[in-house]
């Protein structure tokens, strides 16, 4: 249940104007992947919905409400980098944990919502390993593994298959794609790959130097 | 070729272990002497060339934990046999240990330096590490205005030798009553240990990717949660690494102790050398309180070797 909305979104830094004046709505349960080349200002725009990298003006309304002040924590928004960012002295299992323990959810709960992303994204033998124990694909699973557990109302995904071979990114996009039938919430993906957004997105916007071209 | 280039490889190997081993004995051997020095009965210990064989005794390290004083006439027989035989070891040396009005044995200062030593340390590494750890935390990860010429500054206190601040110190010290107190040397051993605990965390938490802390930003935690939760397990390593280099600087640091203390607040290294003497210089009593002095260090390096030796483990962050 969440409806993005960006409206004369600006971002510079320093001299350089990565994001010029973006606006955009992205509809409830919709699937929106950012095409465009490196560089063009995808990551930001992503970090800033976030909460990540604050914007010098415009707003971003979730459900209505303006949330650009909110300080990441409080977004219910959640975000899966490029690099993955798993906890390495935490176990699978505690990196799943994680985000469940900020808002105080009880052991028992936690143990069922852990088991249960585990089973959905077919990682549950995995979760006493240590992150470095993982391959690429695993890893990914974890990562969004621990952006679902908490049913966020946004998903925001950086790129996340890019550096995977051809082969597990095809497996990695009907399970995305799974994914999203299954919980519903409103996901940006960003990628520079063509044939990922066309295979996965309800709807496509392109980016270039920081202006949507749809 | 293979089987040449193994060979020469294998060699090669053998070379490098042969010299990593005759490089530790030489690193290893005044730590024997010391060592030895400390057990030699006390005629040995100064003898040329130097005695290997010898008969092991403790009698430095009971005198090293005692006062003793010059026997003027031969001890008689009968408080010869009535004494314990770690007293007997004394007065076999020709000395007697001091005693109070009550007959009980006067220790040495020196298991009270030991400890201010301790205190002093243990005190100052604590200080130095957190506070290097937050500053350098800060000056990884937010955007600090002159942060070069900062950092050059903190470095920059290092630069003088002690010798040269340490007469403006004592007068400074004296001025605002810190002198031959604890609090005074761990202030200076903080402030002396806080620059370089700053540039070597600094160095350490560059490495920590700042995707980890985001990631605990947006999984809900306040930037001081992720801090506590995240950026110190991962920085455990470097922190480890300052703490030992801390703890060593504050322990084996002479030259301000020697004059900003003299009884209540004196650590051990100043407090060693004193026990030489005057007239007879006894080298195996300073030789065991150098022993004793080389244990903490020691323990405490040994405890952290898992950390110093573990590295960071950048396995889940895709390079
Ligand atoms: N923290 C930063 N400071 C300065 N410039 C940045 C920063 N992050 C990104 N940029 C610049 O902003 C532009 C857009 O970057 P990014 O959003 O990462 O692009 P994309 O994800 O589309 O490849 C790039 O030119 C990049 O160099
Ligand atoms: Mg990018």
């Amino acid at each position: 249940m969440a409806e993005i909305e960006l409206r004369h979104i600006d971002k510079h830094f320093g001299p350089v104007h990565v994001i010029r004046d973006v606006n955009l709505t992205i509809k409830d349960r919709e699937f929106v992947v950012f095409l465009g080349p490196s560089g063009c200002g995808k990551t930001t725009t992503l970090r800033a919905i976030a909460g990540l990298e604050e914007i010098d003006s415009g707003e971003i309304l979730l459900d209505g409400k303006p949330i650009q002040n909110l300080r990441a924590a409080d977004r219910d928004i959640a975000f899966v980098f490029q690099n993955y960012a798993l906890y390495p002295h935490f176990t699978v299992y505690e990196n799943l944990a994680f985000p469940l323990r900020a808002v105080g959810t009880s052991a028992v709960e936690i143990d069922k919502t852990v088991r249960s992303v585990g089973g959905s994204l077919g990682i549950s033998h995995l979760l006493k390993m240590r992150p470095s124990a993982l391959s690429g694909g695993d890893m990914q699973r974890v990562a969004i593994g621990r952006a679902l557990v908490r049913r966020p109302k946004a998903l925001l995904l950086d790129e996340p298959i890019g550096s995977l071979d051809a082969k597990l990114r095809e497996t990695m996009r009907v399970e995305l794609k799974r994914l999203h039938y299954e919980n519903g919430s409103t996901s940006i993906y960003v990628t520079h790959d063509q044939v990922e957004a066309m295979s996965l997105a309800d709807r496509i916007v392109v980016m270039n130097e920081g202006i949507l071209q749809q | 070729m293979a089987v040449v280039s193994t060979r020469s490889g294998r060699l090669g190997n053998r070379i490098a272990i042969a010299i990593v081993i005759v490089i530790t004995l030489i690193f290893l051997s005044p730590i024997y002497w010391i060592t030895t020095t400390a057990f030699k009965p006390l005629v040995q210990a100064t003898s040329v060339p130097p005695s290997i064989v010898f008969e092991p005794q403790i009698t430095p390290f009971v005198k090293l934990f005692t006062k003793r004083a010059q026997l003027t006439a031969p001890v008689a027989p009968e408080v010869y046999e009535a004494a314990p035989w770690w007293e007997r070891l004394v007065l076999d040396g020709g000395e007697r240990l001091a005693r109070d009005g009550k007959g009980n044995v006067v220790f040495s200062a020196y298991p009270d330096r030991f400890i201010n030593s301790l205190i002093i340390a243990i005190t100052s590494t604590i200080l130095a590490v957190s506070l290097g750890t937050v500053t350098a935390y800060g000056f990884s990860r937010f955007r600090v205005k002159g942060e070069a010429d900062l950092l050059f500054f903190i470095l920059s206190t290092r630069m003088l030798p002690p010798i040269v601040v340490a007469i403006p110190m004592f007068l400074m010290y004296r001025a605002v009553g810190l002198n031959d107190t604890h609090i005074g040397l761990i202030i200076l051993y903080t402030a002396f240990n806080v620059s370089f605990a700053v540039w070597l965390m600094k160095g350490f938490m560059d490495e920590i990717p700042k995707e980890y802390e985001e990631a605990a930003l947006v999984d809900g935690y306040t930037r001081m949660q992720a801090f506590f939760k995240i950026v110190l397990p991962e920085a455990a390593t470097g922190i480890a690494a300052t703490a030992v280099f801390c703890f060593i600087t504050a322990w084996n640091e002479y030259a301000f102790a020697l004059i900003l203390t003299n009884r209540r607040a004196q650590t051990a290294p100043p407090f060693i050398p004193s026990q030489i003497g005057t007239g007879l210089q006894d080298w195996t009593v300073i030789a065991a309180g150098t022993v004793l002095f080389l244990i903490p260090v020691a323990i405490f390096t040994f405890l952290l070797r898992n950390h110093l030796l573990r590295g960071m483990s950048f396995g889940a962050i895709r390079k």
